[in-house]
């Protein structure tokens, strides 16, 4: 395929690097165009440099991002056990006529329970239903050994 | 200057009332169903030609179709197939909510935590039954640690029944409060650009940056509103 080129495109081909033209070489001159395979393998190889070089700041970002997003969370999470709380107790004051008092009890717990999904949040225990069981999940990830399961601190960014 | 929650307000469409409860079509609705017939659209559209190698309107609808799928398999495993409509269902009405939210003059309906509540609350109330369904009273037993002295579930009980309770809430105020914020800051920001005059370059130069970062925050958050949907969905189904 390659025959009947120019006499100064087969004898040179021009350096990109230095911008003029420079000898070929012999085994260029027998070599038929790359293979699809040959690319890929390059293609592959080039991505990796640059992954190892932007893949420092990269992760940095993703870093920062991922602890913007678990502040948001903790701050909802906290905002919403209370406001359950309060809700919780103020229904039940109004069913039962005992305005301030279910609604004091229910607002502490709401606060016990925000602190308690904070803690869970925090620790990265995942969505499991109970403190107990979400407990059983971790200790059972880290007895894997493989952070692979999912529902850890997967840490939805944002 | 108009205020930056102006555009947030309700206005009714058509007035209806039935009974004394105002059911206005409001422009809140009006963007309901405008995104509703979008997505049919371009799933339809997208899918029309059954092409083998696909086009570009049906990469994008099999892209997105395989985005839900694989979260589904990833995050609640092959029982959770059966519930793939209501998942991919909700994360397109929550994505072209917030996407559509972006175009100027639209209404965003997604930054209403009614929506956004009644959204999470639907799937709250899903995932509870289909708890209680599979496991029965046993669910119960979850409110209460395992091991645990019998005197403390007085306090303990009521602490991870309002924990759980909770779900809802903190799911429907995280893309209530992203959306939101999101355009009070686009408002507010824009807002300078006009009164600074001829240094309103560097708002608008701000404002495009701050764009970007939206458009970026309207996918994230329906990926997160669905990724945790998936994730108690998985709960739901895998306790044990």
């Amino acid at each position: 395929m390659l025959h009947r080129k120019p006499y100064l495109a087969r004898a040179f081909r021009r350096d990109g690097r230095k911008g003029g033209l420079v000898p070929t070489m012999a085994e260029d001159e027998r070599k038929s165009p790359p293979s699809l395979d040959d690319l890929e393998s390059r293609l592959r190889a080039a991505r990796a440099r640059e992954d190892d070089e932007k893949g420092t700041e990269r992760a940095q970002g993703r870093a920062n991002s991922a602890g913007m997003g678990l502040g948001f969370r903790v701050a909802i999470e906290l905002v919403a056990g209370v406001m359950v709380g309060f809700g919780i107790g103020y229904g039940l004051d109004l069913l039962f006529g005992t305005l301030p008092l279910l609604m004091v009890v229910f607002l502490f717990l709401g606060a016990a329970a925000g602190v308690l999904n904070v803690y869970r949040t925090a620790k990265g225990m995942g969505e499991a239903v109970g403190l107990g069981e979400a407990q059983r999940r971790m200790q059972e990830r880290t007895k894997d050994g493989s952070d692979q399961s999912r529902g850890d601190g997967r840490g939805e960014p944002g | 200057m108009a205020s930056p929650v102006e555009q947030f307000k309700i206005k009714p469409i058509i007035p209806i009332e039935i009974g004394g409860i105002d059911i206005s079509f409001t422009n809140s609705a009006l963007f309901m169903v405008v995104s509703v017939a979008l997505i049919t659209v371009f799933l339809s559209y997208g899918v029309r030609s059954r092409a083998m190698v696909p086009g570009r309107w049906q990469s994008m609808a099999e892209l997105s179709y395989e985005f839900v799928a694989n979260m589904i398999r990833d995050n609640v495993g092959a029982e959770g197939r059966r519930y793939f409509p209501f998942i991919f269902a909700l994360f397109m009405f929550v994505l072209f909510g917030n996407l559509i939210g972006m175009i100027p003059l639209t209404f965003t309906y997604t930054s209403h935590i009614i929506v956004t509540f009644a959204l999470a609350f639907v799937v709250f109330l899903g995932v509870t039954v289909i708890g209680f369904a599979r496991h029965g009273l046993h669910f119960f037993r979850f409110f209460f640690p395992h091991g645990a002295p019998i005197l403390t579930a007085p306090i303990l009980i009521p602490i991870e029944l309002i924990s759980y309770l909770s779900r809802p809430f903190s799911l429907a105020v995280r893309l209530f409060a992203n959306m939101t914020v999101g355009h009070i800051i686009l408002k507010v920001i824009a807002g300078f650009v006009v009164a600074m005059g001829v240094a309103g370059v560097v708002p608008l130069a701000f404002l495009a940056g701050v764009t970007v970062l939206e458009f970026g925050i309207a996918v994230l958050q329906a990926y997160v509103f669905t990724i945790l949907s998936c994730i108690y969905l998985h709960d739901a189904i895998h306790m044990h």
